[in-house]
């Protein structure tokens, strides 16, 4: 659906030439809820405007659905970004007009008979859960309620892709996870195609396939949810991770060097089998569980224990035999 | 001072007919004013850096000639434009011959608090619009217009503000009006009572003017 080669940015700051982003390649599928993470300043706002070219690329292709945008002449670009929504952090809605002029903005750009955007726009207000707030202007929303705005009007030109640029990074906890619900709601009723940036782990997990890591202007890893969390490869990626596990603090743990400790991965319906106590009664060893995590990505339940072996090199090794017997993924730390 | 000749030139034909004038001369230039600064001051804004239009050359040549109409004093630009105002108007006295001067220093002002209340608008507002295809003309009119709306109203009081009084200079120059009068009449027969009256109807006029401007800022705020 949206395929970006060897995609490059380059800005000029003080006669100095800066690489925003540098031979981006990635390949996002139709249908799929594509996360892009890193810290700001890793590039990946930039790589986002680059996909309806807010930025344009210094080289590279940007192919949306099949058509190139960067060999696009500006009034072809602009009737084919009307098929690309996009929501931001801070909403970008127009503080004159109301919430039902707002959503109704891209219909009448379009030119789209005031009958139709009428039907349109109670449609996609009940789709967001706004439609009480129709005549209203959106400095008397909350936050939350402004993103839905966002959202309904991104969506109002029926687009194939919706481009998410930080849309959750300004609210709350519990407002970002009812933002996330619908996204993934609207993405199963609809089928979209979404591509979220973020610099928070919590949102990835909760809503998307698959994610690429970004570091300095480049894609550092590209994996599914699941790989990137049970097996991190970057050091930034690990870092992301740790941040949301709280798995920092384990490090002075790990760096003692004596002590017989083991990672374990569990992934899917075997998450909830008593694994770990079938293998103590097969092994007879002794162990104790300094850490873990039992969580969800999407659907996959998804589990994570760092336990330490008692006992001899002879009784560890049992142990691992015996947890390769069963499936589950190890990592000797 | 005499009391009752103030009052009775309140219904003098001669204060009747100069406010007439002035009030079409504010009128006029008023319009003119803003049909020229108006797309001025978009221009400017545009061609401004990180703008839909950004081009260094055109801003720095437009503002240059803003920040020169703007730094000369009107009493002289006025008397400057003399042989300007006949080609235009033919006449450089009166009602008509005032119009082009108050419209050629008001015009470079207004455009620059054009583009001023035209910054003021969310940037991310304007990328929002253009992510979802808008072309620059309509970003114009549906996005910056409409959202500069009580600055762009605020702009228009001033200016109107800044008229009454460049009105009343042009009195100088026999540019007919308040102005004129308090001239003719104040100034060189030492008439108190003319020069006050006038001088009380251009106060009232200001208030009167502020206060309308600010009432519409208010009703299309919604921040």
């Amino acid at each position: 659906m949206i395929n970006l080669t060897n995609v490059s940015k380059e800005y000029i700051v003080v006669k100095k030439k800066v690489n925003a982003l540098s031979e981006i390649n990635l390949c996002i599928k139709k249908g799929e809820i594509f996360g892009i993470i890193g810290y700001s300043g890793a590039g990946k706002s930039t790589l986002v405007r680059c996909m309806n070219l807010l930025e344009k690329p210094s080289t590279g292709q940007v192919e949306i659905g099949g058509v190139d945008l960067t060999a696009l002449p500006s009034a072809k670009l602009q009737s084919e970004r009307k098929k690309i929504g996009m929501i931001f952090q801070h909403f970008n809605l127009l503080s004159s007009k109301t919430i039902f002029e707002n959503v109704a903005f891209p219909l009448r750009l379009n030119k789209v008979p005031k009958k139709m955007i009428q039907n349109r726009v109670d449609e996609l207000l009940q789709l967001v859960g706004l439609e009480d707030h129709r005549n209203k202007y959106p400095s008397q929303l909350s936050g939350g309620q402004k993103q839905r705005v966002g959202i309904a009007r991104a969506l109002a030109n029926q687009p194939d892709v919706l481009l998410c640029d930080e849309a959750t990074s300004a609210l709350d906890p519990q407002t970002t996870q009812s933002i996330l619900e619908l996204l993934l709601d609207i993405q199963r009723k609809l089928k979209l195609t979404i591509v979220i940036i973020t610099h928070e782990m919590q949102v990835v997990q909760a809503i998307c396939d698959r994610v690429a890591v970004m570091d300095m202007g480049k894609v550092v890893e590209e994996e599914k949810v699941i790989d990137i969390m049970l097996q991190p490869k970057h050091e930034i990626t690990k870092k992301l991770i740790a941040e949301t596990t709280g798995d920092d603090k384990m490090n002075t743990i790990l760096q003692q060097a004596d002590r017989k400790l083991l990672k374990i991965s569990f992934r899917g319906e075997q998450t909830y089998e008593p694994i770990l106590f079938d293998v103590i009664k097969e092994t007879g060893v002794s162990l104790s569980i300094l850490q873990g995590s039992i969580s969800r990505l999407k659907e996959t339940p998804y589990g994570q224990l760092i336990v330490e072996i008692f006992g001899d090199q002879a009784s560890f090794e049992r142990t691992i035999q015996s947890l390769q017997d069963h499936h589950v993924q190890l990592e000797v730390l | 001072m005499d009391w009752m000749r103030m009052i009775q030139l309140f219904i003098d034909p001669e204060i009747i007919q100069a406010t007439k004038d002035t009030l079409v001369m504010l009128g006029l230039s008023t319009l003119f004013t803003i049909v020229i600064g108006l797309p001025l001051g978009i221009i400017v804004f545009l061609c401004s850096e990180g703008q839909l239009l950004s081009n260094k050359l055109m801003y720095t040549i437009l503002s240059t000639v803003i920040n020169i109409f703007r730094s000369i004093p009107f009493v002289i630009l006025m008397i400057m434009l003399i042989e300007v105002t006949r080609f235009i108007v033919g006449t450089s006295i009166g009602v008509r011959g005032t119009i082009p001067p108050l419209v050629i220093a008001a015009a470079p002002f207004f455009a620059r608090l054009v583009e001023t209340s035209l910054r003021e608008v969310d940037k991310g507002v304007i990328e929002a619009a253009q992510a979802m295809g808008a072309s620059p003309n309509q970003i114009i009119w549906r996005v910056l217009l409409p959202e500069s709306r009580p600055g762009l109203i605020a702009g228009i009081t001033i200016t109107v503000v800044t008229l009454v009084s460049y009105t009343a200079m042009s009195g100088i120059i026999g540019g007919g009006g308040l102005g004129d009068l308090a001239i003719r009449y104040g100034y060189q027969r030492f008439d108190t009572e003319v020069m006050l009256i006038t001088v009380f109807i251009i106060i009232v006029l200001v208030q009167i003017l502020q206060m309308l401007g600010d009432r519409l800022v208010l009703r299309f705020t919604r921040k």
